[in-house]
């Protein structure tokens, strides 16, 4: 009896896990070798057919727009944060506040995020047109969401709700870094910069790389920010992999195809998932 | 000594240059609440206007009052399935060396990392198979599962710190294992288990993706999906869309600023530790 008590305690959370992640899983892989419909179900085993459907130029564009959102994204909220965690990490009064402030963005629900900026960048309601407008920056309102700005937008509103979890952790870790080795690197003459290079990025790598793949992770998978900014568009501008896949699914009614591309998904999300256990493991030892 | 002071207020500036840039969407947001419907055009880098009205009429205009408590039923009921699900299995990795330890928490590990966005269609179509198409108890159970892998993290990482003793002296007296976890393990964990509430609950209140695809009935909105559907229409009411906004953050900014310290410690610990 008392061999089996571990396994019974861990029956609630696996049962749990199981209904609402693994059978899911299971499930996605097996729809999608089937021609599917989303709300009739299966109808016939294909193999891979639906994979071969779904590798086309507009799939192609659909991976390299996912590229190019996590690609801009990611490297420009982890520089915010370094630069956030580095003033932060400095003695003077107030930085209890400024630090607590600067995680609030954190906090909001992504889809509300996306609510706020729409509001921001409204063409002529928005506070953003109002400023450049006032400055003399520009002659006509702006629109902040054109087939060719959209992207950008899109990039800078996922680094204001990612550089503030790259500075928390980043700052956590810098406060790691004893005080010595820098007053040693002092004694030899070193500059801020050298300081940087020597020792304090070093010191924070192993932080920095998990942060960045966590960050890129949550990237490639991000559906409600970028579903309430622009549904994907204007004419499929931000239509990254999550998105693409919904419209699939709920607009088309290709389950199939959908399941396929979520295949795709999840794959791709493994594969960083390797690198992050990986990097894990480098940290500790 | 005077260039010391000058960088050091250079820092200063920087930091503050930065929470304020980070303040913006949300203080455009304050303004645009505060505007009066008829002047919504004419927008300011100021409050011109105190227009409170907006937050009596969204109550009146909108069914905010529905959808907030709709949000807070969800992540209320949600919340308590997580941590009650995920309670025994942090006390079981915590407490005993078996085969497949591991295994499950590299499960744990894993399934962190399959997101929503990519597993939505296997989701959708069990809740065709089971008749739950537009039912409250789906989304509920569903985002439960979402702060599971966290939570049993978080309370196994806080049974460890608890001398393992204390539940053999119970043992000695003739107390059961379940005994001993919820009469002497439990009372000692109130901090953990309240951290792990407040996750699980911001966690499952943020969810929005899972209720607008479980969901058709709008009187069955969240409020993330309610705010949603009012932000997407052809002329929304930005004046009401942005006081709703406002009040829909209230919950999670609070419970952010009352245990801002368990929060952030919560993320961190794993960057302090190694």
């Amino acid at each position: 009896m008392r061999k089996v008590y571990p396994y019974l305690f861990l029956l609630p959370s696996l049962t749990l896990l199981t209904a609402v992640y693994l059978y899911p899983l299971a499930d996605l892989v097996r729809t999608s070798l089937y021609d599917a419909h989303t709300l009739a179900g299966l109808k016939a085993f294909v193999g891979l057919a639906n994979y071969r459907l779904i590798m086309s130029a507009e799939f192609l564009d659909v991976l390299w727009k996912t590229l190019v959102w996590v690609g801009l994204s990611t490297p420009a909220a982890m520089l915010v944060g370094l630069a956030g965690a580095l003033l932060l990490n400095q003695e003077f009064r107030g930085r209890n506040f400024l630090k607590v402030m600067a995680f609030v963005p954190w906090t909001i629900p992504h889809a509300m995020i996306a609510v706020f900026w729409r509001w921001l960048i409204h063409p002529y309601y928005g506070m953003a047109n109002h400023v450049l407008l006032s400055l003399g920056w520009v002659a006509e309102p702006l629109n902040f969401l054109t087939v060719d700005s959209a992207m950008f937008t899109a990039t800078g509103m996922r680094v204001w709700k990612g550089a503030p979890f790259a500075l928390i952790t980043l700052l956590a870790a810098l406060q790691t870094i004893p005080r010595e080795m820098y007053e040693a690197a002092e004694v030899d003459g070193a500059g801020p910069v050298r300081k940087f290079v020597s020792i304090t990025f070093p010191m924070i790598r192993g932080i920095f790389l998990t942060t960045a793949l966590v960050t890129t992770i949550w990237a490639v998978v991000t559906f409600d920010m970028l579903w309430v900014l622009t549904e994907g568009g204007p004419l499929r501008a931000t239509e990254i992999l999550p998105i693409a896949i919904y419209k699939k699914a709920f607009f088309l009614y290709k389950a199939g195809e959908a399941c396929a591309m979520g295949v795709v998904g999840v794959i791709l999300v493994a594969l960083l998932g390797v690198v992050y256990f990986i990097s894990l493991k480098g940290t500790k030892e | 000594m005077a260039t010391m002071g000058g960088r050091r207020w250079l820092i200063v500036i920087g930091a503050v240059m930065l929470d304020v840039a980070l303040f913006i969407p949300l203080y455009s947001g304050l303004i645009g609440s505060l505007t009066p419907g008829d002047h919504i055009g004419s927008p300011s880098l100021y409050p011109r206007y105190l227009h409170w009205q907006n937050f009596v009429e969204i109550w009146q205009k909108v069914p905010l009052a529905k959808y907030m408590v709709n949000s807070m039923m969800y992540a209320g009921a949600a919340c308590a399935i997580a941590v009650v699900a995920a309670l025994p299995a942090g006390y079981s990795v915590s407490r005993f060396r078996f085969v497949g330890r591991h295994g499950f928490l590299f499960l744990i590990l894993t399934t962190q990392m399959v997101s929503v966005s990519m597993i939505i269609i296997p989701m959708f179509r069990s809740l065709i198979a089971m008749n739950l198409f537009d039912s409250a108890f789906a989304v509920i159970v569903t985002i439960s599962a979402m702060p599971v892998p966290i939570v049993v993290w978080l309370l196994k990482n806080y049974f460890d710190t608890i001398p393992v003793e204390l539940e053999e002296a119970a043992a000695v007296d003739g107390c059961t294992r379940v005994g001993a976890l919820f009469r002497i393990l439990l009372p000692v964990s109130i901090p953990g288990v309240v951290t792990a509430l407040i996750i699980a609950f911001t966690t499952t209140y943020n969810q929005f993706f899972i209720p607008m695809v479980f969901l058709s009935s709008e009187s069955k909105y969240p409020a993330l999906v309610g705010v949603y559907t009012m932000a997407a229409e052809l002329v929304p009411p930005w004046h009401l869309v942005m006081a709703a906004s406002l009040v829909v953050l209230i919950p999670p900014l609070v419970v952010f600023f009352v245990c801002q310290r368990y929060v952030m410690g919560g993320l961190t610990a794993g960057a302090v530790k190694s």
